[in-house]
């Protein structure tokens, strides 16, 4: 059998599918005027790792991270992150302790983009993540974004938001990668 | 004034009072974004 290319009526052999490294868990519309968006059953004892995704769509006015945060926490969220700008000019943001995780995508009039790998959230550790995009705005380039959350809790749970505006629409998938 | 809304899967309403304040607590917490031309 040839990756990831199966016939129709082709017998799904459990070697074959074991062997699928990534599954798409949920793909949520994000709707016009959301301020926030809370993606549920997002984690579970299935997977220890994540890759999220949010793309296409646009703000309904201005460009602004996304920012996170998991469950219902507000405290507790460490990330650094820089920025290299089209023109070549470097640039950071961080912070210890904070209320989410800042800018892990861009929502901009053009589009939104966010790659968010989060690793262990649902396991009973603290949960790590990384993340990297692109905006097209003048002043716009690229960044790459990485942090933790200081708790033991277990989510299921993760709500990506705007500091202003509000999403014109997008959609959030959410993967599961193979233990 | 109408609330800013809050989407939980496909649910989109206004904010609570208890949502609008965690939702004006996180935003005015959150740093600027460099390059955007807001944040």
């Amino acid at each position: 059998m040839t990756y990831p290319s199966f016939s129709v009526g082709e017998t799904l052999r459990s070697a074959d599918m074991n062997a699928v490294g990534m599954w798409l868990i949920k793909t949520q519309t994000i709707s016009n005027g959301a301020a926030s968006v809370t993606v549920t059953g997002a984690f579970s004892s299935d997977y220890d790792n994540y890759l999220i995704t949010v793309s296409g769509g646009s703000t309904n006015g201005g460009d602004y991270g996304i920012n996170m945060r998991l469950g219902s926490t507000t405290g507790g969220y460490y990330y650094t992150g820089t920025y290299l700008t089209y023109g070549n000019a470097a640039s950071w943001i961080g912070a210890a302790n904070d209320s989410s995780w800042g800018a892990v995508g861009i929502a901009s009039t053009n589009n939104c983009m966010a790659r968010v790998s989060v690793h262990s959230p649902f396991t009973t550790k603290n949960t790590f993540y990384s993340a990297d995009y692109t905006y097209n705005n003048p002043g716009g380039g690229r960044a790459n974004m990485a942090g933790y959350l200081a708790d033991n809790n277990s989510y299921t749970a993760f709500t990506l938001f705007l500091n202003a505006s509000s999403f014109a629409g997008g959609t959030i998938r959410v993967y599961g990668m193979r233990n | 004034m109408s609330r800013p809304l809050i989407q939980i899967d496909d649910e989109i309403r206004e904010m609570t009072d208890q949502e609008f304040a965690e939702y004006e607590s996180l935003t005015a917490n959150t740093q600027p974004l460099p390059g955007a031309t807001d944040e």
